[in-house]
């Protein structure tokens, strides 16, 4: 199982609890592969987390991890 | 076309009002907004004035574009010397003013001298009057703009004014028109107060019209369609610029106790939404993101009229101060835009001296008994409001935080979070460099928007790099990169916001930080003028309006010594992720800013080198 937390305004992108999906593990998925299964493209992006630390998009998951991903942002 | 041909200068010693007509032709090289602000300071004020003396011009100037019923194009800049660094001042707002300028038939408004007493200009198309303002001083900005519209009898005239902030000369008091659109830095409201100008209310009754209007509602009707699909804008229409304090904590950039951790535990409830009403917005702009904020509680009212606490606001006045109490913030917040004090360096400035006081450096003994430690929020409200009166320590933190150094002592000076004496904005160049490069540079003092933000380049599917591949910025650049490739990316997008600012247009609306591609701005400018222009023309007007800033600065006496950063940005963050790591080097961003010269034709000094000014069409500046 695979917990991503959509943090931000990003939980307006997913259906169910406010900020949190529950994945079935598969071998090879990525954190673009589950922006791509949102409708969210990487430019939406500002910061991916895996178990608390930075990641790129196209890391193979490991079963088990949390990804926390937070909207892009640049200038206030 | 969008503009008049028509420049309205007043003379405040003498009361003199004429109006300077230009040619179409001035308008192609200069353009608006700081063009032609820049213009008319280089040609009108004297090279060793003080910012405060009443030789020191202050021009308002809407851009290119700005009245048109285009979207995301309301700015004015002011423009003058800055009382706070000495530096050239240069600040945009939104609003509603800078339309009813250009619809009064003024491209620009050029003021000169000071009035022995306190007065307020009223433009009704070209009858110009100066009017007596004693009723006014030391009023707060809302009853100010309610007494001039009845007055006037008309609810419809929009008002720039400065509150008792900048009637006492507190040297980065800002400039408000509408209660809640700032020309936010740089102190040029303190210029404002100088000249003994309270306000300029302004009614016209003409309307610009585009050589092609059709083309300019289709790209309207586009943006006002996109809006909420868009992710960028979207966020921003939804929940403003607030939606980034989570962002910037997660990843360590969060300035908390003046820049010394990049998160903060009080994070969350500064993001809260709790007490956000629905947004206001600008002239003609669909995107419609300014925060309005209301609280009816107990212990604390904050009246909706001034708007709410943005980005900047939230981090300058909250975590900076370490301070986690939203309402607290907001309440100082509508403080300060009823005085009219610039929220970023006012924070700034706290925060350097509670880290001063933590330190040591200072005591009870110098703060009027107050305990200046981060987090101690009881002693927010009674400072500012000390220093919009000039009371006690507020006296000597009313002008900035190097000016306070001064009297603190030189143990206080490696506190010091600055570029050109102005306080860095709520960006950490130790998280994105470009930010060290934009503070460093930056004509006016440490300015976020100077060039464009890293994340939106640090992935080649990142929205910066596909929106602006056509400028030639075709990679993606990692956000701790100080090499050649982050020289270009802020060069080439440092004069694509010098372009913005000719414009009028607003970084909300346009790319990389919204929607608006840059070849519907291009579509805006041929349709607006009928010029058969392109973007090599529109960027080389922004390398002249830049430039003519560094002349400016030049003649102060600025060159490299004043593209530095101050020593803060060179030590490790002591939280977060980024804790310990030194991810800014000085040599590096040293490096990098004469790379940068290189790149704009300047000369290893920093001046604009001979040809690049002939170049520019500049060579009245050669001396």
């Amino acid at each position: 199982m695979i917990t991503v937390l959509f943090k931000s305004i990003l939980s307006e992108y997913v259906p169910g609890e406010p900020d949190q999906v529950e994945l079935t593990y598969e071998p090879d998925l990525t954190i673009r592969a589950i922006l791509e299964q949102c409708g969210l493209q990487p430019g939406h992006i500002g910061l991916a987390m895996v178990d608390g630390q930075v990641s790129d998009l196209d890391c193979p998951l490991h079963d088990g991890v949390t990804v926390e991903l937070y909207p892009i942002f640049g200038g206030g | 076309m969008s503009f008049n041909g028509k420049i309205l200068k007043v003379d405040l010693t003498s009361s003199e009002v004429k109006v300077e007509e230009q040619p179409e032709s001035f308008y192609r090289r200069y353009q608006g907004g700081h063009g032609i602000g820049l213009y008319y300071l280089l040609k009108e004020s004297k090279h060793d004035v003080d910012a405060l003396e009443p030789e020191n011009p202050l021009i308002f100037a809407p851009g290119l574009l700005t009245g048109l019923r285009a979207p995301a194009v309301p700015r004015y800049v002011v423009i003058s010397k800055s009382p706070l660094t000495g530096a050239l001042g240069k600040s945009e707002a939104g609003g509603y003013w800078g339309p009813e300028l250009k619809k009064a038939g003024f491209d620009a408004l050029v003021i000169t001298g000071s009035s022995k007493a306190p007065v307020y200009l009223l433009i009704r198309d070209d009858k110009v009057e100066i009017k007596d303002a004693g009723h006014l001083w030391g009023s707060e900005t809302g009853p100010v703009q309610e007494k001039l519209r009845e007055e006037l009898g008309d609810k419809g005239t929009q008002v720039v004014q400065i509150g008792p902030a900048g009637e006492k000369g507190v040297l980065y008091a800002n400039i408000v028109n509408n209660l809640a659109h700032f020309n936010g830095r740089n102190g040029l409201g303190a210029v404002m107060g100088s000249k003994n100008l309270k306000a300029i209310a302004v009614r016209g009754s003409g309307k610009l019209k585009a050589k092609n209007e059709e083309r300019l509602k289709e790209i309207f009707r586009w943006t006002a369609g996109q809006v909420k699909e868009h992710p960028l804008s979207s966020m921003l229409h939804k929940h403003g610029t607030p939606a980034g304090i989570k962002t910037v904590n997660a990843q360590g950039g969060l300035p908390t106790n003046n820049f010394e951790l990049g998160v903060f535990e009080g994070a969350e409830e500064l993001a809260s939404e709790d007490y956000s009403l629905k947004p206001k917005g600008c002239y003609a702009c669909p995107v419609v993101c300014k925060r309005v904020v209301e609280v009816n509680e107990d212990d604390i009212v904050v009246d909706k009229m001034y708007g709410g606490p943005e980005y900047e606001t939230l981090a300058a006045l909250g975590s900076n101060c370490g301070i986690g109490d939203l309402k607290v913030v907001a309440k100082v917040n509508e403080i300060c835009n009823r005085n009219t004090l610039d929220t970023i360096t006012l924070g700034m400035t706290i925060s350097f001296a509670m880290k001063c006081f933590e330190e040591g450096i200072i005591g009870p003994d110098d703060t009027d008994g107050m305990e200046l430690k981060f987090g101690n929020k009881d002693v927010l409200i009674p400072l500012v409001e000390k220093i919009i009166k000039r009371e006690g320590i507020g006296d000597l933190l009313a002008l900035g935080s190097k000016k306070a150094a001064e009297k603190f002592g030189p143990e206080s000076k490696k506190y010091l979070v600055e570029s050109k004496g102005q306080e860095a904005p709520m960006h950490d160049p130790r998280v994105k460099t470009g930010l060290g490069l934009q503070y460093a540079l930056s004509i006016n003092g440490a300015d976020h928007w100077f060039a464009q933000h890293d994340p939106f380049f640090a992935a080649e599917d990142g929205f910066g790099v596909i929106e602006m591949a056509g400028l030639g910025l075709t990679e993606a650049v990692d956000p701790l990169d100080t090499g050649m490739a982050k020289v270009r990316l802020i060069y080439y997008t440092s004069v694509l916001n010098s372009v913005y600012d000719l414009l009028g247009v607003c970084v909300f609306g346009y790319v990389a930080r919204s929607l608006i591609p840059l070849n519907f701005l291009l579509d805006q400018v041929v349709a607006a003028t009928g010029w058969k222009t392109s973007w090599f023309e529109l960027m080389k007007a922004g390398e002249r309006a830049m430039a003519m800033a560094r002349e400016f600065n030049r003649r102060q006496g600025l060159e490299q010594e004043a593209d530095k950063l101050s020593e803060s940005f060179y030590r490790p963050l002591a939280k977060g992720p980024f804790a310990g790591k030194i991810t800014l080097k000085e040599e590096d961003l040293n490096d990098a800013v004469e790379k940068y010269y290189a790149l704009a034709g300047w000369n290893k000094s920093g001046g604009v080198s001979r040809n690049k000014l002939e170049e520019l069409g500049l060579g009245w500046l050669v001396q």
